[in-house]
């Protein structure tokens, strides 16, 4: 059971850097499996929106 | 066989850190975290994970391209992080001769100071805030759900006993309890199912592997940072249920070797154990008195030479009844385990260190109700660093755990988020007024 969780932690950071890799090269927009939520009604946070502006230029 | 999967997971990690700058910090607390060394018992059992992407770290700091990078500009808590390794490092200059751990303890207090120190410069965006969150769950719940689940797997027949890194089973249990709020605040702030299941199996592993730990101080962390949650919730009711609910789970299914030894928190003072713990601050405040700018060196107190120099020293709690003993012992609080080791100074900037992440939420909290929904998600992140950090101060009373990397991340993560609501405050609202 230990080797399992073990696997499953190194799999699950694993999988977070390769799509913070992947949002670094401009080939995803978020963070794959570990997503979040964005609030009903948000407006995007201006960092998101400035790189939003600049992928649509 | 784990070591070669982690092997050859290590040359995934490695192409991934020399990718980005941000990687190879996240890699950097996760090996701190999740301390994976002592999970191996083969060839890489002795390999320096942590070492390794600590160096990777500081080289992509210094040569790579990241737009999302800001320069180093020191904010209120690195200050405080470089004054206490300064008094680190004089407690190490003029230890006692008897401290013979101090170079070990000031060496990884200036290790955990500096991934502090370095964290705004990194973590400067929402996504990256949230990818340090998710990096710390995963380091401090995979010792919760391991334990946890042979506790579950036992019946409750298995006893927690924590891993060497952390210290005994009530260092253990402050750990997981720790873990439990970034659980809670990944499973609300989730999309993907799977990891909101993870995350449920995870805090119901982690309540198994406090209990199994029998460690009283844990438990009383639990409750106290479970009732911190509830209290700053935006679901107060939808949280008292959870809370009595897990309560009423956790009297009827815990071992009755558990109930009888957390029937005896009313009677501590009565306890040889808590009563040894006084000796033991008693001799930290006789060094802190005889030593108040530098104290004795670290873990000087455990050491016999030092515990007999300063047993009988006039010390704070002179006037209470303890044991006498004159064998050397760990302090049993991180406050006196601070004040003995760097004295009256060290002490200062501790206590400081500690009360800033609560300044720091009823700041982010102001700042993000008057902002709107925008910034929920931030105000909900206080919310959790703030219950992490009172189950912190509770289970630090009675514990010599002040030199936790996690405790200094949280800190730093705290005011990490402080800095981006200002800055996104700053760039001008977006719902409401300020």
């Amino acid at each position: 059971m230990e080797a399992i969780i073990m696997l499953a932690d190194i799999l699950c950071m694993l999988a977070l850097c390769f799509s913070l890799v992947r949002i670094a090269r401009g080939r995803a927009q978020d963070l794959g499996i570990f997503k979040y939520k964005l609030e009903e009604g948000k407006q995007p946070a201006p960092e998101e929106a400035a790189r939003k502006e600049r992928e649509r230029a | 066989m784990r070591d070669l999967v982690m092997a050859v997971a290590m040359l995934g990690f490695v192409y991934l850190a020399f990718s980005s700058s941000l990687v190879a910090y996240l890699l950097w607390g996760w090996t701190a975290f999740v301390a994976i060394n002592f999970y191996l018992y083969g060839f890489m059992a002795s390999f320096q994970f942590n070492m390794l992407f600590a160096v990777v770290s500081l080289a992509m700091l210094a040569l790579s391209k990241d737009p999302d990078k800001q320069p180093f500009s020191p904010n209120r808590v690195s200050i405080l992080f470089m004054l206490f390794a300064v008094q680190a490092t004089l407690t190490f200059v003029f230890a006692l001769e008897g401290s013979i751990q101090s170079y070990f303890f000031w060496t990884l207090i200036l290790k955990v100071l500096l991934f502090g120190i370095l964290m705004p410069m990194i973590i400067t965006t929402r996504v990256r805030i949230y990818a340090m969150v998710v990096t710390l769950t995963l380091g401090l719940a995979m010792h919760g759900v391991v334990e946890g689940g042979k506790f579950i797997n036992s019946g409750g027949g298995h006893h927690v006993i924590g891993l060497p890194k952390f210290g005994d089973n009530n260092h253990f249990a402050l750990l997981v309890v720790m873990g439990m709020p970034l659980l809670i605040y990944m499973f609300q702030h989730s999309v993907s199912k799977l990891v909101k299941l993870g995350t449920v199996f995870g805090l119901i592993f982690s309540v198994a592997a406090v209990i199994g730990t029998h460690s009283r101080g844990g438990l009383l962390s639990m409750m106290l940072a479970g009732g911190w949650l509830v209290w700053s919730s935006r679901r107060k009711a939808v949280g008292i249920a959870a809370l009595i609910a897990g309560a009423v789970i956790i009297v009827a299914t815990a071992p009755e070797s558990w109930s009888e030894r957390m029937n005896t928190i009313k009677t501590a003072e009565e306890d040889s154990s808590f009563m040894g713990r006084v000796e033991a601050w008693k001799v930290s405040t006789a060094i802190a008195l005889a030593r108040p700018l530098t104290g004795g060196g670290f873990h000087g107190v455990e050491h016999r030479s030092v515990w007999v120099e300063y047993r009988d020293a006039p010390s704070l709690l002179s006037g209470v009844e303890t044991p006498y003993t004159l064998a050397g012992r760990a302090a049993h609080s991180a406050y006196f385990e601070v004040l003995g080791d760097t004295g009256f100074v060290g002490l200062l900037l501790f206590l400081i260190i500690l009360l800033m992440p609560f300044l720091a939420r009823n700041e982010i909290r102001r700042l993000s109700k008057a902002y709107g929904p925008g910034l929920i998600w931030a105000s909900d992140l206080a919310d959790t660093l703030s219950a992490v950090m009172f189950a912190y101060v509770v289970g630090a009373a009675a514990l010599s755990v002040a030199y936790f990397e996690a405790l200094y991340a949280i800190v730093m993560l705290m005011e990490t988020l402080r800095q981006y609501v200002l800055r996104t405050v700053a760039a001008g609202p977006s719902g409401g007024a300020l």
